[in-house]
């Protein structure tokens, strides 16, 4: 399997490999998806414990919807990422409780030897260059959304701003985030 | 739902953050509109790229081999697969002879005014039926050694033309699957519904209703059930009023399966 950007054919390969239990197919992805399944974890619910909780579950949850996933309708990170994100938001609002950390977008980068490592140095710029697009105002709206799991209305709610104007400045966000993906294979 | 509105739900969509009936009628919209779908595809990418933007966080080296191993344990038992071959099995036993259903009633709505062309035209279906519940188990994935078909025919307690065909498929993992087929039959609206159910020495089971029949007095019903079907070799169909209006008896098949997946 090549270290840059997957074919869908080959994400396809993995998926099936995963449902297989085949052991290169989801060290492969794990050596992918791990760590930022992981980040997520730590960033959304604040404990090595909780983060690493969620990691095995994104995995099992993947190899159980794995029949679902269809590489025509859209990209293996794009779906991974979303089955986390989901388990995750779950997960905080459940646990209303939970420490949540400091966010940091933006932090020293790990020297990047080998090709895993550099494909997510890669991956880490172009999501902060995405990012770097938008507003300080779109940025923190979109933080909140997504790392955090605050829902419009409550958006709407606590800035006191109508609901109408926070869907269309989330939607915004997104399409800038989008146009400033475009071409780049994360 | 338009559109319009559902495009105001993606991005929350997108971001995890939909809940509640809003959630659950944007998924309806988005099962028939490409276009929202295309734009929902484009707005998920956009924020499953935001995970990379987090300052990477190291996980502990042997989290890799305990997904591993957890994802193995879970594959050992191959639920997911077996699932999967099974609905495809459901879905398509139900859709071929929901057609096929159709087109028994259009024929029968046209031709079959004597009763006995309806007796003749009952037998050809449920010779059909038969042929096709073998068709498919043949060229699908039904694939696991332990699993075991059986099926049956039906007939109508008090004599005349109604039929049917019942099928059941069962897994090791006990979460089996029927599919009964009836034709020709004859009921009185307000006898209706139908409920279909199998019957063991030792116990019961609730397949499913029958709420009406099409021109030809043709329904199919098919229900995956988590519950172990094995011994339930009789298939009865009461009227509302609990009256047998069909039954049957089945009987182990042995339908050559395709080679097992890897």
């Amino acid at each position: 399997m090549p270290d840059g950007p997957l074919l869908p054919k080959e994400e396809q390969q993995l998926v099936e490999g995963l449902l297989a239990g085949d052991d290169t197919a989801i060290r492969t992805l794990y050596a992918r998806f791990g760590r930022p399944v992981f980040t997520l974890g730590m960033r959304l619910l604040g404990t090595r414990e909780a983060a690493e909780e969620l990691t095995q579950d994104v995995f099992l949850a993947a190899w159980r919807k794995a029949a679902s996933f269809d590489p025509s309708r859209g990209r293996l990170s794009t779906w991974l990422m979303t089955i986390a994100h989901n388990l995750a938001v779950d997960r905080l609002r459940r646990d209303t409780g939970v420490t949540k950390p400091t966010l940091i977008l933006v932090d020293e980068v790990p020297e990047h030897e080998s090709p895993d490592e550099e494909r997510a140095f890669i991956e880490h710029d172009a999501a902060i260059r995405a990012l770097a697009s938008l507003s300080a105002s779109e940025r923190a709206l979109i933080v909140r959304a997504y790392f955090r799991g605050q829902s419009a209305r409550e958006i709407s709610e606590q800035d006191q701003i109508p609901l109408g104007t926070v869907k269309t400045r989330l939607r915004t966000a997104l399409i800038k985030i989008r146009k400033a993906n475009q071409g780049k294979e994360l | 739902m338009t559109c319009s509105a559902a495009r105001t739900l993606l991005p929350e969509r997108s971001l995890g953050t939909l809940t509640g009936r809003n959630a659950t009628e944007l998924e309806r919209h988005l099962a028939w509109c490409a276009a929202c779908r295309k734009e929902a595809r484009e707005l998920g990418a956009a924020a499953a790229s935001l995970v990379f933007a987090l300052a990477p966080r190291e996980p502990a080296p042997e989290l890799e081999d305990r997904v591993v191993a957890a994802v193995q344990h879970a594959a050992s038992g191959r639920t997911p697969a077996h699932r999967r071959g099974r609905m495809v099995v459901a879905a398509t036993v139900a859709a071929m002879l929901a057609v096929a259903g159709l087109g028994f009633g259009a024929v029968m709505a046209g031709r079959a005014a004597r009763f006995r062309d309806i007796a003749i035209t009952t037998s050809v279906r449920n010779r059909d039926a038969v042929a096709t519940f073998r068709q498919i188990l043949q060229s699908i994935e039904f694939t696991d050694p332990g699993n075991s078909v059986e099926m049956g025919q039906l007939t109508q307690v008090h004599g005349g033309p109604a039929s049917g065909t019942a099928l059941t498929l069962l897994a090791p993992s006990g979460q089996d699957m029927a599919v009964v087929t009836v034709a020709a039959l004859r009921v009185d609206p307000a006898r209706f519904p139908l409920v279909v159910t199998l019957v063991g020495p030792k116990a019961k089971v609730r397949v499913g209703a029958i709420a009406k029949v099409d021109s030809g007095g043709a329904a199919t019903i098919a229900a995956q059930l988590d519950q172990d079907l094995a011994g339930l070799d009789q298939v009865v169909i009461r009227d509302v009023g609990g009256d047998v209006v069909l039954r049957g008896e089945l009987t182990s098949r042995q339908l050559q399966s395709p080679s097992p997946r890897p």
